[in-house]
């Protein structure tokens, strides 16, 4: 017989087994998720805006001292 | 033709390489102590005073050979094709040794790395390594890798950052950086090749309008564009764009074991426009941690919830400290502020600023640091399990490779043994981001009680993608592999020792 000797699985079935287990699809955790990708958005809007203005002005900067 | 060897304790390293530069490359009495006086003394006395030289003549430095090759053999002014090598040993040793079978591993013990002096005169420093074990002050962390060498005809290795001085000819500081990044890397990791000079000139012809030998140095983007070429995924981070982040971004980059080019300048008031690299840290003690203020959220609306729940959190990246430098106008391993980062130069330095930095990253890092950190920081404080109302946390936020953050995992005893279980089996990409979750009192004694892993590859933020495991105050947040779903378990935590081998510590 094979021996598998991978954890994963078997610590899994424990908690949950145990009653451990809470799975986050409640209408309060999806509104938090929905919450958490607007404000990523936003910050992914800014990181852009910075990424692209560091962009153009690093071609303005001459380094040679 | 032979080799001139001479050994030699550093009390006695004016005198030595005075008689070197006179004798090998002919440069005259008084212009030798003034080239000693400028350009090596500065170096010498940064070594231990049990040093000792050993010096070669008719050394051939590949880096030199290339500009020599390429640019000073069509001057009218004749150039010598060799160089000098200084060797650098800690502690006595004697000519004889070098002969010995039995003494080999004690010269290895010893070995410190090497000088190389160019007949470049006034810019005579060349290619060098050094091990920080040589110097007087050595309590840094820093980014190192083996080079493996010679010294009077044995094979030596040691572990340093590559350096050089600027030829202001061939190569200004700009294009010493570049060459410097990737020796560095090269020798690291297989996926690099080290660059010479006209490889680096040879890159840039594509995006220069005029020669560019001589060179009157790089913008940043040009340095970025060599990069790229070179085989790496670039960022450039511009102070003005990311304001107060700007920081704690480039001590979250060092913290990843990634050495990172600095733009220095103190223009528009002046004319000063420098590359150098930023490698590493000094050790933080912990009056620095106690002197770390709450993180000052930007988002107002994030700020008012955060506020409103009492969480505070202590950014780790925002500790004030001395970071460890490789300038090519200065001896190797130099420390400053990122607020003073000229502190070493004349006055007229002083007022020069760090405007931008461009980080060589791993090609396949889609996500980088500032969407990863503002996705944690939503995670623990907005996301679907979030931090307890009235936590005071402390962030330690840094890129790790999956394979030497497995390996640390492995080998720590002090992780929680279900947690090691499911961190080891988790599906890694080669580069996680990872946050230690801990508090200011526990950091003091490198300790964590919580984390969260992200995934480096996923540059799509949204519905937590980028999350591979997230594990603090008591519950372990995964995705469950059959439905897909978030899931939340119980898992009680213990404190456990962070991961520290980004950089290398030196002293004793």
């Amino acid at each position: 017989m094979i021996n598998k000797i991978s954890k994963t699985e078997a610590i899994k079935a424990k908690m949950k087994q145990e009653g451990k287990v809470t799975y986050l699809d409640q209408p309060k955790h999806i509104a938090a998720i929905v919450a958490m990708n607007e404000q990523l958005e936003a910050v992914r809007r800014e990181f852009q805006v910075k990424d692209r203005n560091s962009q153009i002005t690093a071609a303005t900067v001459i380094l040679t001292a | 033709m032979s080799i001139s060897i001479y050994l030699e304790p550093i009390a006695k390293g004016a005198e030595l390489v005075k008689k070197l530069l006179q004798d090998e490359f002919g440069v005259n009495d008084g212009n030798a102590q003034i080239l000693y006086d400028n350009c090596v003394k500065k170096h010498f006395e940064k070594f231990k005073d049990t040093t000792y030289l050993l010096a070669e003549s008719s050394y051939v430095d590949k880096v030199y050979r290339d500009s020599y090759y390429h640019y000073y053999s069509s001057k009218l002014s004749k150039y010598k094709r060799d160089c000098i090598r200084i060797s650098i040993f800690e502690g006595e040793i004697l000519e004889t040794d070098f002969w010995k079978e039995d003494k080999h591993l004690e010269l290895q013990d010893k070995y410190r790395g090497f000088i190389v002096i160019r007949p470049t005169d006034p810019f005579i420093i060349g290619r060098s390594i050094i091990s920080p074990k040589v110097l007087k002050t050595n309590n840094f962390f820093s980014c190192t890798t083996k080079f493996h060498t010679t010294a009077n005809g044995l094979k030596f290795t040691v572990e340093g950052f590559p350096h050089s001085s600027q030829d202001t000819e061939t190569i200004s500081c700009a294009e010493t950086t570049l060459w410097a990044v990737m020796e560095y890397f090269s020798n690291k990791y297989s996926d690099y090749k080290p660059v010479l000079p006209s490889k680096i000139i040879q890159t840039l012809n594509k995006v220069s309008s005029e020669r560019q030998i001589p060179s009157k140095g790089l913008n940043i983007a040009q340095m970025s564009f060599a990069l790229k070429e070179f085989g790496f995924g670039t960022r450039i981070y511009s102070r003005q764009q990311y304001n107060n982040e700007f920081d704690s971004l480039l001590s979250c980059y060092i913290e990843s074991g990634i050495p990172i080019i600095i733009a220095m300048e103190n223009r528009p008031h002046g004319s000063i426009g420098h590359a150098l690299l930023a490698v590493g840290h000094e050790k933080v003690d912990d009056a620095k941690i106690d002197a770390i203020t709450p993180y000052v959220i930007s988002d107002p609306i994030l700020r008012a919830h955060v506020t409103g729940k009492n969480i505070v959190i202590h950014d780790y990246d925002s500790i004030k400290k001395d970071f460890i430098f490789i300038d090519d106008n200065q001896p190797v391993y130099q420390r400053a502020t990122l607020d003073n980062p000229a502190a070493h130069y004349p006055a007229d330095w002083h007022n020069c600023k760090v405007t931008y930095f461009i980080v060589p990253l791993y090609t396949k890092i889609y996500l980088e640091a500032f969407e990863a950190k503002n996705y944690i920081l939503r995670f623990l404080t907005t996301g679907p399990e979030p931090l307890t109302d009235n936590s005071q946390i402390l962030l330690r936020f840094y890129l790790a490779s999956s394979r030497s953050f497995k390996n640390e995992v492995a080998m720590n005893a002090t992780i929680q043994e279900d947690l090691k279980g499911l961190l080891l089996e988790a599906s890694m990409p080669k580069f996680i981001w990872v946050a230690e979750i801990s508090t200011k009192d526990l950091i003091k004694q490198k300790k964590a009680n919580g984390m969260v892993i992200l995934d480096a590859t996923e540059a799509n933020i949204y519905f937590n993608k980028p999350l591979i495991l997230a594990a603090f105050q008591g519950k372990l947040v995964i995705f469950d592999e059959s439905s897909g779903k978030l899931e939340s378990d119980l898992l009680p935590l213990q404190d456990f020792t962070v991961f520290e081998h980004n950089l290398n510590a030196f002293d004793i």
